[in-house]
């Protein structure tokens, strides 16, 4: 009685104050897309603990079981800038690799939740593109304990940085004023090229211990023990990433993991991107075409990506232009099926981050994060109207 | 340019016969139930019959193109826009004389979109930077001319209720308000003047090239139910001044009124001027985002709401800081009030997209389409001619791929008048779009500046890297 | 009318007269003394010898003449983070970097603005290099009344806010201000003020001020075993947990008006969660009365009147390691302390006369 009683006057209390948040529920849906190819149709899925513990197709909706048209694993944006701007890239050097993230997140930031309302529900942070090299991106969970530690999650390790004008652009050369340290290289895309190339030979040729950080994330760079993900926008800088990684298997300095973010004009020459085995996150789709960059992405680009046989994932950085699912239903409306769409905004982002054994997917055993949508996803008919986050319910959609 | 002449030319050589039949495999007609395997017939540019192919007869001499596998439908009907035109305002504060007319460009790139989208008719109104101005007319989104592309002239005349650059929001009142007491000021002091025998609106008016001859010489009373003007019945209707006969159109209920609203505030404003210059029933409110506060306002008033763009209001809690959503559409539906919707500037987010963001938001579908059909077509004033097919109603028939509203449905077709002006598979932008090529012979444009993502703000204040940054503080 | 003291002349004009006869020992009787641990004594009085608390009782000793006082006696005031008097001199604009600045030699103890702070009942400063330094340096607890330094080297001061970035030198972002400071953390030799800090015999004082930063300075203190407080923090109520976890206590920076809600609550929140809190007086730039206005606000939210006080004395004197000799009127502590016209923590009452060391050096006539 007493316990009942202050429920009723502290409503908020039982659901997030005392007591551990729900993390087990059932989900019926009319179709799960599984993202391994599989649609069920009728199914139920169900959450212990926080994991998908079992799915049952042609079953029936438990009397308590959270209801959709359809349901999908959660979102992955591979490259989400929800980081404090400016304040997230360390100005005072052009490359700084040994910076992270970690600190470049506000996990307090109340973009995170229109994120999660959107439908996703991992994302990766990179600093922003302000730097040749910014530092190591970091990977959270859009929602959960207002903490890094309960919202972050272990994927392949990610050095951030990009190629094309904006690394440059803050910089000028010394002259007339007192000196800054943006009196400095690079100035000009030719100066990006050469501070990317000049930090990874230096790698190469510094002791393999002992040479400070810096060195030493550069130095697994090279070794591809770290991912280099790299923003470029336009053909030209996608070919300056490419031939880096190019140079660097040449000289025998290593294999690098190459991926290039923002990838605007990769439907130029998709050939390339397969020869050298690089991943592409594609940016949101802009309206007429432009980009960053005085880049052009084609309406078909993440069609031609995926009949070339290129790794790539959608993105709709933080959200501001439309949600994730609309630039996956932009891609489908370029060629691709919602099939295809869909893979490219769960496991293959997944894949590439280094997470894909524990999100991307409906199968047993992975964290249960699931959208809930009110009709086909990617529609825009359709939104998401509940979403689970490591089982937890972070949208209603009752 | 050249993209709308290698556009036009080969379609229109084909259309020159005046009765067209379209079969196509469903027809939307938003006048009932769709028609699988339907039938339209236009004859002289509107429509003869609508039906299955059990119940209409195609004309033995048409013009029919057979579509099984597409869909037909009547066409979106944008309510208002800026777009389209050289300049959205003037920097007149009051200008009810002037006409979109003179400002419209029919090659503007607006107008190819908008046809690319499926909009068969728009209401183009000058920008919101104004207090009064000038008066909008409804087109097509096709023609070489501003003649050709014309449905209705004079759709109405642009009002601001939110503050113009440079003025504050009392000061807008104030300069609105003011129009009108301009105008009364006016009118009383013609009826002076002719009581004191004195001609000089007459004499101004012949000056100004006008007939002073049937009509013109006649005088009428006031036919307003917020003002009286006693002896205005006795002034020739011809001596109002060609700049004072706008507003008094608004006046008599004559000319419809499209009253800009940036804030809830601004509405309130809007329908108290509205209220005292008798104009509320003629008076259509196109909105800010955050104006779903001002809901109940609005449903008492009884007036219909053009909604801008953007459907999702947002804003912070000030304790919390947290984001609140509020799916705009969905409130006025709630409230029974009659809304029209406009078209992003986003390419990929024309007025389909914004009908189909309603569906998701939890609106019916027919309610969602009609807010880009038959409610817009109803508040321009064309409600038996735009918005459904049905007989006598624009021969416009817009053919898609698929369902209007799915993601992956293209609009393969377009009929204006019965005319066939838009072909997809011969669009040379869209394949650029679509593809990135470029069919030889077409001309390469000059890659158009990036505006920024919004971002820009922040990174221009760092940019400089010399800024003060609080650091001294 | 207010008048305000000039130290000498305060000397010269002793209030309720001390005992002529010893003039080193005297006892003062009010309606309350509130010794600042929780306990009010009602009328009790306060004996006061060679400028130390001898004790709080119902009497007074034998040969002690007992004047008796209008109003209440508290504790003397310790106002967290105050720059006053300093100008500019506690900011070092050139370098992000001066652990080893000593606040104290900014301390111009003639300056005539620590007159205001101790028309407000403040007795104890604690002076801080600038919030946009990272490690600006050493604070300092001065006593304005006296013009003495009471201890140097109180605490290592650092900002671990976005006051603490710029955009033309570095650090610019929070990963470039954590990278340097774990570094000089790292490279710290013995000695120096980072070593003494992580060693835990120095303590820290953080300013950090949104809830991300508050997470971030906790983290760093944490991974440092560092002790001290977070200075800002106003919505640290909704992080007592962590805060508890890495017994770290928070100084409260005065209201701003349209911002009041998020101290209010927070101050609360930490009062249940047992999580010590003082006030920043901040007076050069928020004025002399700031501190108490905000204590006050803090009361009018629903914090506790004992509380209240608290923050402005014992948990102060707590956090900065100097609750041997100050914070309370418990026998053996320096005689710091004020009679108030009332209740020491309402708006309404004024602190009639203002004791340091045992020495008259205010007094308001009304």
């Amino acid at each position: 009685m007493i316990s009942l009683l202050s429920t009723l006057l502290v409503p908020g209390l039982a659901l997030g104050g005392v007591d551990a948040p729900q993390t087990s529920w059932s989900v019926f849906a009319e179709k799960v897309y599984t993202s391994t190819g599989d649609t069920l149709e009728n199914a139920l899925v169900v959450v212990t603990d926080g994991k998908i513990s079992a799915i049952t197709p042609g079953a029936k909706a438990l009397d308590d079981s959270l209801s959709a048209t359809a349901v999908t694993a959660g979102l992955i944006d591979a490259s989400a800038s929800i980081h404090v701007g400016t304040r997230a890239v360390e100005q005072s050097s052009e490359v700084t690799p040994a910076m992270s993230m970690e600190f470049g997140v506000d996990v307090f930031d109340y973009r995170w939740e229109r994120l999660m309302r959107s439908g996703v529900t991992t994302a990766f942070v990179p600093p922003q593109s302000r730097n040749v090299v910014g530092g190591m991106g970091v990977l959270l969970k859009t929602a959960g304990d207002d903490s890094l530690e309960a919202r972050k999650i272990e994927g392949a390790p990610l050095l951030c940085g990009a190629i094309g004008s904006l690394p440059s652009s803050g910089n000028r050369p010394a002259s007339g004023r007192p000196t800054s340290f943006y009196n400095r290289r690079p100035t000009t895309r030719m100066g990006v090229e050469w501070e990317w190339r000049k930090c990874l030979f230096d790698a190469a040729q510094a002791p393999a211990e002992g040479a400070g950080k810096d060195v030493d994330v550069l130095q697994d760079v090279l070794a591809g023990k770290i991912g280099a993900f790299i923003e470029a926008y336009p053909t030209q800088d996608i070919r300056t990433a490419v031939f880096l990684k190019e140079e660097m298997q040449r000289e025998g300095f290593g294999e690098m993991r190459l991926i290039v973010d923002a990838g605007a004009e990769a439907w130029r020459e998709p050939e390339m991107l397969v020869r050298s085995s690089t991943a592409v996150i594609l940016p949101p789709m802009p309206s007429n075409g432009r980009t960053n960059d005085s880049a052009f992405m084609a309406a078909n680009t993440a069609k031609v990506l995926q009949d070339a046989g290129v790794q790539f994932a959608i993105s709709a950085d933080d959200a501001r232009t439309g949600p994730l699912g609309i630039e996956a239903g932009l891609a489908m409306r370029g060629g691709l099926t919602r099939e295809e769409a869909l893979r490219a905004v769960t496991i293959t982002p997944a894949q590439i981050l280094g997470v894909d054994d524990r999100v991307g997917t409906v199968e047993v055993g992975k964290d249960a994060d699931l959208v809930l949508w009110n009709g086909e996803p990617f529609e825009v008919t359709t939104r998401p109207i509940g979403v689970l986050v490591n089982g937890r319910l972070a949208l209603d959609p009752r | 340019m050249a993209a709308t002449l290698t556009l036009t030319a080969p379609v229109s050589a084909l259309v020159q016969v005046d009765k067209t039949a379209i079969k196509a495999g469903k027809v939307i007609t938003l006048d009932g139930e769709p028609i699988e395997n339907g039938i339209i017939v236009i004859e002289g540019g509107r429509v003869t019959a609508v039906g299955s192919q059990e119940d209409v007869q195609i004309p033995w001499d048409a013009e029919v193109i057979e579509q099984p596998t597409m869909t037909a439908f009547p066409g979106f009907v944008e309510a208002h826009v800026s777009r389209g035109i050289d300049r959205a305002n003037e920097t007149l504060d009051v200008a009810p004389f002037l006409n979109v007319r003179d400002s419209i460009d029919p090659v503007n790139f607006y107008f190819e979109g908008a046809l690319r989208h499926g909009i068969v008719a728009v209401n183009v109104q000058q920008g919101e930077d104004t207090v009064v101005a000038g008066q909008g007319m409804v087109v097509k989104p096709f023609g070489m001319t501003v003649e050709a592309m014309m449905i209705k002239p004079r759709s109405g005349i642009k009002m601001s209720a939110a503050p113009k650059r440079g003025k504050s929001r009392a000061t807008q009142a104030q300069a609105l308000r003011g129009a009108f007491d301009d105008l009364k000021r006016y009118l009383e002091d013609m009826v002076q003047r002719k009581a004191d025998g004195n001609d000089f609106d007459r004499r101004e008016a012949l000056y100004q090239g006008r007939e002073l001859e049937g009509e013109a010489a006649k005088g009428k009373p006031l036919n307003s139910t917020a003002w009286q003007i006693d002896g205005f019945e006795q002034i020739p209707r011809g001596e109002v001044d060609e700049k004072q006969e706008p507003l008094l159109h608004v006046i008599e209920g004559n000319m419809p009124v499209f009253m800009w609203c940036g804030s809830p505030a601004d509405v309130h404003t809007a329908l108290r001027v509205a209220e005292a210059n008798g104009f509320t029933k003629n008076m259509t409110l196109a909105l800010d985002d955050s104006c779903w506060k001002a809901a109940p306002k609005i449903k008492e008033a009884g007036v219909h709401v053009i909604l801008e763009s953007n459907l999702t209001h947002r804003e912070r809690d000030p304790i919390t800081g947290k984001e609140i959503e509020t799916f705009v559409p969905k409130v006025y539906h709630d409230a029974g009030i009659k809304f029209a919707l406009s078209s992003s500037n986003d390419a990929n987010r024309s007025l389909w997209f914004q009908v189909a963001q309603c569906v998701a938001g939890g609106i019916p579908r027919n309610a969602a389409m009609a807010a880009a059909t038959s409610t817009p077509a109803m508040i321009l004033g064309l409600g038996d001619r735009l918005g459904a097919t049905k007989v006598g109603a624009d021969g416009h028939v817009v053919l898609f791929s698929g369902d209007p509203l799915s993601v992956t449905s293209h609009v393969e077709h377009v009929l204006l008048d019965g005319k066939h002006v838009y072909d997809r598979s011969k669009d040379v932008r869209v394949q650029q779009l679509n593809d990135g090529t470029r069919p030889p012979g077409t001309v390469a444009e000059e890659p158009e500046e990036y505006e920024g993502d919004g971002d820009d703000g922040e990174e221009s204040e760092d940019e400089s890297g010399d800024g003060n940054d609080g650091d001294q503080s | 009318m207010l008048t305000l003291p000039i130290l000498i002349a305060a000397l010269a004009h002793p209030g309720p007269a001390p005992s002529p006869a010893a003039a080193d020992v005297f006892a003062l009787r009010a309606s309350k003394v509130h010794i600042g641990n929780g306990q009010v004594v009602e009328g009790g009085v306060l004996v006061i010898e060679d400028g130390v608390v001898r004790a709080v009782g119902e009497a007074a000793p034998e040969g002690v003449t007992v004047t008796d006082v209008d109003g209440e006696i508290a504790p003397g005031f310790i106002a967290m983070r105050d720059a006053t008097g300093a100008g500019s001199e506690n900011n070092e604009t050139t370098r992000k970097f001066t652990p080893t600045a000593d606040i104290s030699l900014a301390f111009d103890a003639k300056h005539p603005a620590w007159a205001h702070l101790v028309s407000q009942g403040i007795t104890t400063v604690v002076m801080t290099p600038g919030a946009s330094r990272v490690a600006g340096g050493l604070d300092a607890i001065v006593s304005p009344a006296l013009g003495e330094v009471v201890k140097r080297k109180a605490a290592l001061h650092l900002g671990m806010s976005s006051r603490s970035l710029s955009s033309f030198t570095e650090p610019t972002s929070y990963a470039g201000l954590f990278g340097h400071l774990e570094k000089h953390f790292a490279d710290a030799s013995e000695g120096s003020p980072f070593a003494e800090a992580k060693a835990g015999s120095l303590r820290v004082m953080m300013e950090a001020y949104t809830k991300s930063e508050v997470a971030r300075a906790i983290h760093f203190a944490t991974g440092h075993g560092l002790n001290g407080a977070i200075v800002g923090a106003p919505e640290a109520g909704e992080q007592v947990e962590l805060l508890k976890s890495a017994k770290l206590g928070v100084v409260f920076e005065p209201l701003v008006a349209g911002a009041a809600g998020d101290v209010v609550d927070s101050s609360i929140a930490l009062r249940k969660a047992g999580v010590p809190f003082a006030f920043a007086s901040d007076a050069s730039s928020r004025g002399a009365a700031a501190m108490r206005m905000t204590a006050a606000a803090c009361m009018r939210g629903g914090l506790d009147a004992h509380a209240a006080l608290a923050a402005m004395t014992k948990s102060a004197a707590d956090m900065l390691g100097v609750s041997s000799t100050h914070g309370t009127l418990e026998a053996g502590k320096v005689a710091d302390f004020v009679v108030w016209s009332g209740a020491p923590t309402e708006l309404t009452s004024h602190a009639s006369h203002v004791y340091a060391g045992g020495k008259l050096v205010h007094q308001t006539h009304r």
